[in-house]
Parts: structure tokens; sequence; C-alpha cells
């Protein structure tokens, strides 16, 4: 009668697992694992961060490296980083507000802005308001990402009255339209 | 909850409340929500609605509509072109989509599924496929650049109502439009 026998069951295992695998398969494993890595930087999650937007202030516009969050009435205003004209908040308006009496034109033409606060970028609207006559104060002439007049949607000398009852162009406001 | 944040929620609430009266009688500022249904047909949707506000939206609106300017309005429309391949093409043929300064095609594409399947709700006809980034490669060199755009639409317009049944309001440039 047989009884249990560790060592001849060790054994048999050991032979069956030295039988059925080979000591240099080892060394052609490693060589692939070798050559294999420097391709994995390739993979997209590896290229989607590398292609984020460079915001370190080096790369921020003039305008960008001096822009303040506080005080919507000074054309520093981050938002106001390519307005032109007079800024709503001094005419009786405020950021997304027109003055009374003065009709939010429906277009305008959209800018991008650095916020010091995050140092993130966001797509702002430069809504004109209209029908009373130029507000005249607090002037301004962001020109961040604005381009000649022959690109109309990225020119901000534009007055967007468009779809409103009149183009008289009286100040613009400047909406937070979402993030870039 | 401490009281803290019992503050804080109510702040929050407060400020969401003023906010909600104070864009009384502003244009509507806030991009539309993606549906989970069409979110499939972009490789990257949220890209393609950032994309739409800063090379779009400015004239057509974030929503898609910004009656009543003189502007071909998308909202719960725009997907009627997807009715034959030649007003498919018309869609990707227009200037400033073919012209676009988005030079990714795979990005562009994106951008118009987001135009046709987002702000178009349901106006595509049933079964209608997304655009590819091939496509968009091929019919952006063919770039409408002479002739009367408001015909072609006009025409391909007719076409919509004829075979895919779309509302005959699609000839105007939005409800009520006087052109």
């Amino acid at each position: 009668m047989k009884t249990f026998n560790p060592d001849a069951m060790g054994e048999k295992l050991l032979r069956r697992f030295a039988g059925g695998t080979s000591r240099r398969g080892i060394l052609s494993r490693l060589g692939l694992a070798l050559v294999a890595a420097p391709a994995f930087p390739l993979l997209p999650v590896s290229r989607a961060s590398a292609a984020k937007p460079d915001r370190s202030p080096e790369a921020k516009t003039t305008f960008a490296r001096n822009a303040q969050s506080t005080d919507d009435t000074k054309c520093t205003y981050w938002r106001y980083c390519a307005i032109d004209g007079s800024l709503c908040s001094c005419c009786g308006g405020g950021l997304n507000r027109c003055p009374p009496g003065a009709e939010h034109s429906p277009v305008s033409w959209v800018g991008t802005c650095i916020n010091p606060d995050d140092g993130r970028a966001y797509l702002i609207a430069y809504r004109d308001c209209c029908g009373k006559a130029y507000c005249n104060k607090c002037d301004c002439d962001g020109t961040d990402r604005e381009t000649q007049l022959y690109v109309p949607q990225l020119n901000n000398d534009v007055i967007w009255c468009f779809g409103t009852t009149s183009m008289e162009y009286h100040c613009s406001t400047a909406v937070l339209v979402g993030t870039a | 909850m401490n009281s803290r944040a019992r503050l804080a929620a109510a702040a929050a609430l407060l400020g969401l409340l003023s906010f909600g009266t104070l864009r009384a009688g502003e244009p509507d500022n806030h991009s539309p929500e993606i549906p989970a249904a069409v979110r499939g047909m972009m490789a990257d949707p949220e890209l393609a609605q950032s994309d739409f506000v800063e090379q779009c939206a400015g004239c057509h609106g974030v929503r898609g509509s910004t009656v009543p300017a003189h502007l071909p309005e998308i909202k719960d429309r725009v997907g009627w072109f997807m009715c034959t391949p030649e007003s498919r093409a018309y869609l990707l043929r227009l200037p400033n989509v073919a012209h676009s300064r988005l030079t990714d095609n795979a990005q562009l594409a994106d951008l118009m599924n987001y135009v046709v399947f987002v702000l178009g709700g349901k106006s595509a006809p049933a079964g209608t496929k997304p655009f590819t980034a091939e496509e968009v490669a091929h019919e952006r060199q063919f770039a409408l650049t002479s002739g009367s755009l408001q015909a072609e639409r006009l025409r391909l317009a007719n076409e919509a109502i004829r075979k895919c049944r779309a509302p005959a309001s699609l000839r105007l440039q939005y409800l009520g439009s006087p052109q």
C-alpha cells in the first residue's frame, strides 16, 4: 500500500514545471520588456497631458501677468483681456448686465482670458449693450488673441450690435460662457 | 452637518437663487447639458463643447440661437441638413467650418457632431451616422467659396423638406425671420 510521500510529490511537481518551461524564456521576456518600454509614452494618456497649454507666467501675455480679480471697473480686471470700449460696470450696468435703457446684443465675439486666481483659461463673450449714446467712461482696449478685421469673428473693433433694435453702441460687458 | 457647512450650503443656495433672478432678461450664457445618448458620437464631448463656444458661439449663441440676429438658427433644426449626402457635405463645406482654425480633422468632426446631435436636438433623421475625421478631411477640400450661401442653403432646405419631411420653416433663417 502506497503511503503519503511528499518527497515524490515535490519531485514530480518540479519535474513537470521544468519540462514545461524554458530557462532561456526569461531572457527573451526581459528583452521584450526592455524594447517595449520606450513605446509607452506614445500612448494617448501621456500625449494628452503633454498637450496641455503652457500657462506658466512666462507664457502669459502682458495683460494676463498684470491682471487682477477684485475690481471690475478697472481695465486690468482679468475678464477684460480682449475688450474694446467702455466698461458697462462704469456706466450703470455690470459685468453681465446692461445699464438701464440699453439692450444686450445677442451676438458677440468670444475671447480667452486667464483668471489669476486659479491660472485657468476661460471663454469670455464681449456682448455689447446697444441703443443708447456712447457711454465714454472707463475706455479699455485689451487685445489678447485679437486678430485683424478680415477675421471679423476675432476682431474687437467690430461693433457687435446685430439683432438689436438700434446699432448705436453704448458699452461692453464681459460674460463668462465657458472654460477653455 | 456642522453649522459652518450648513451656512455654506445656505449661502450657495442664496447665490444660486439671486443669480437666477439677475439673469432674467439676459441672453442664456450656459451651454446645454450633453445627453448621455449622444456622448458616444464624440471622442471628447467637453472639448467639442468648449471648441464650439470659442469658435462659433459668438455669432450662433452658446445654445445655437441668437434670434433675432440675421443668422441661420442651429438649435433643434440643423440636423435636418443630415438628410442627403449632399446637404450633409454642405455643413462641412461652409466656409467657417472648412477653413476653421481647428486643423485636427477628428477635433472638427467632434465639434460638428456636437452641433448636429447636441444643439440640433432631435432634428437629425433617425439612424444618422456621425461625422468622421476622414469625411471632414475630404469635404473641407471643397470649401464653398463662390456662389450665394443663402441660395445654396435654400436649395438644400427644400430638398430636406421634400425628402425627409423637414418642417417648411427650415427655408427661413429662423422661425418668424423676414427672409
